[in-house]
């Protein structure tokens, strides 16, 4: 393999190892996983989300707890990714779409998500996180889909299907 | 190059294109956007059909006189045939429309907007496909035809903006945070550290 080779297979790893942290991120704030969440921080990295300001790896932690009080299931959807490679850093910008259910209304969160990714020991990871919202949405609930129960229901715990591994 | 990293780095660089037209329509970006077609593209974006640079200057003027937007693109299918590529994408795209005439919609009288019930501010979201066919020159990948439709539309009184939202750092121009750069003035209050 050429020199030319070696740096677009690297970017294109590098790429990919950035979108399944933030995927991860995701999957951590859905199904209330304190380990998952705080995996996508370095232990210095500050996340502005909102209202907090706070070490990524303490947020984790506020995190679980504060989104258990608050709804009863979230959803967050990352489409428009944006990747600025800068050898060991890189900067992000995903596009979020969230859905946050409560008994009588769900609230939508339409914004994104601006990261510095920092690759320390070969591991990216995010350095520092910006939440920005571009748009917010409550839509009241008159009705469930009929057939809601029909389907697997999504868990916020280990028990959710993503876990599992065996048959 | 070898063939399947040469497939891959197109790939990303078709992708890289669509994500940042997105984020010219929502950035207001006239340079970023200048930079994704060639000068001899063409556009079919609902009523219009034109050359692409028209349709871009149209859109992004319109853009502004609105009050935010968001271009949400998902499910992106690329197909690349040597210096040709065609790309399909998914779009949801939030426009929020101020109570009271859009400055200047005299124009829009053909387009979707001239649904927009003016007595209330009002979400229009949009749901339909991007369809680019991308061309390579010299290396460098544009888009040469840009097609886009609605498939459905739907009409929602905007909500009050929530506490949350009067702190949002989104701007329509390069103060918006993705436009942040390492090493630059740190833009941010860092008072409230804990």
């Amino acid at each position: 393999m050429n020199a030319l080779d070696e740096a677009a297979l690297q970017a294109a790893l590098d790429r990919e190892a950035i979108h399944t942290v933030l995927m991860r991120y995701c999957r951590g704030v859905d199904r209330l996983d304190r380990d998952l969440i705080a995996s996508v921080y370095h232990p210095d990295a500050y996340d502005h989300h909102g209202p907090s300001n706070m070490l990524g790896v303490k947020y984790a932690d506020y995190l679980v707890v504060r989104l258990a009080e608050l709804f009863d299931a979230s959803q967050h959807r990352i489409a428009n990714l944006s990747i600025d490679l800068r050898g060991d850093v890189a900067w992000t910008e995903s596009y979020l779409h969230s859905f946050m259910n409560h008994a009588d209304r769900i609230d939508e969160f339409v914004g994104r998500y601006i990261d510095r990714f920092e690759r320390r020991d070969g591991e990216w990871k995010i350095g520092e996180r910006w939440v920005v919202a571009d748009f917010t949405r409550a839509m009241p609930v008159a009705s469930r889909y009929a057939s809601e129960g029909y389907f697997l229901k999504g868990r916020r715990d280990r028990q959710d299907q993503s876990y599992a591994r065996a048959g | 190059m070898d063939e399947r990293l040469e497939l891959l780095w197109a790939r990303q660089q078709i992708a890289d294109k669509l994500f940042s037209y997105c984020r010219a329509c929502d950035r207001l970006d006239e340079e970023l956007m200048a930079s994704l077609f060639w000068p001899d593209a063409t556009a079919h974006h609902g009523p219009y059909r034109g050359s692409a640079e028209d349709f871009w200057r149209g859109a992004l003027s319109f853009l502004g006189r609105i009050e935010a937007a968001l271009h949400y693109a998902s499910n992106v299918l690329i197909r690349v045939e040597g210096d040709f590529a065609h790309q399909e994408a998914l779009f949801t795209a939030w426009h929020r429309v101020a109570a009271g005439p859009i400055p200047g919609g005299e124009v829009l009288a053909e387009s979707a907007f001239s649904r927009h019930d003016e007595s209330r501010a009002e979400d229009a979201v949009f749901c339909g496909r991007y369809i680019n066919w991308f061309e390579r020159r010299d290396g460098e990948w544009r888009i040469k035809r840009h097609i886009c439709f609605t498939e459905w539309e739907y009409w929602m009184p905007a909500s009050e903006r929530s506490p949350a939202m009067a702190r949002t750092l989104a701007r329509r121009d390069r103060s918006d945070p993705v436009y942040w750069l390492p090493g630059g003035p740190d833009p941010l209050d860092t008072e409230n550290r804990e």
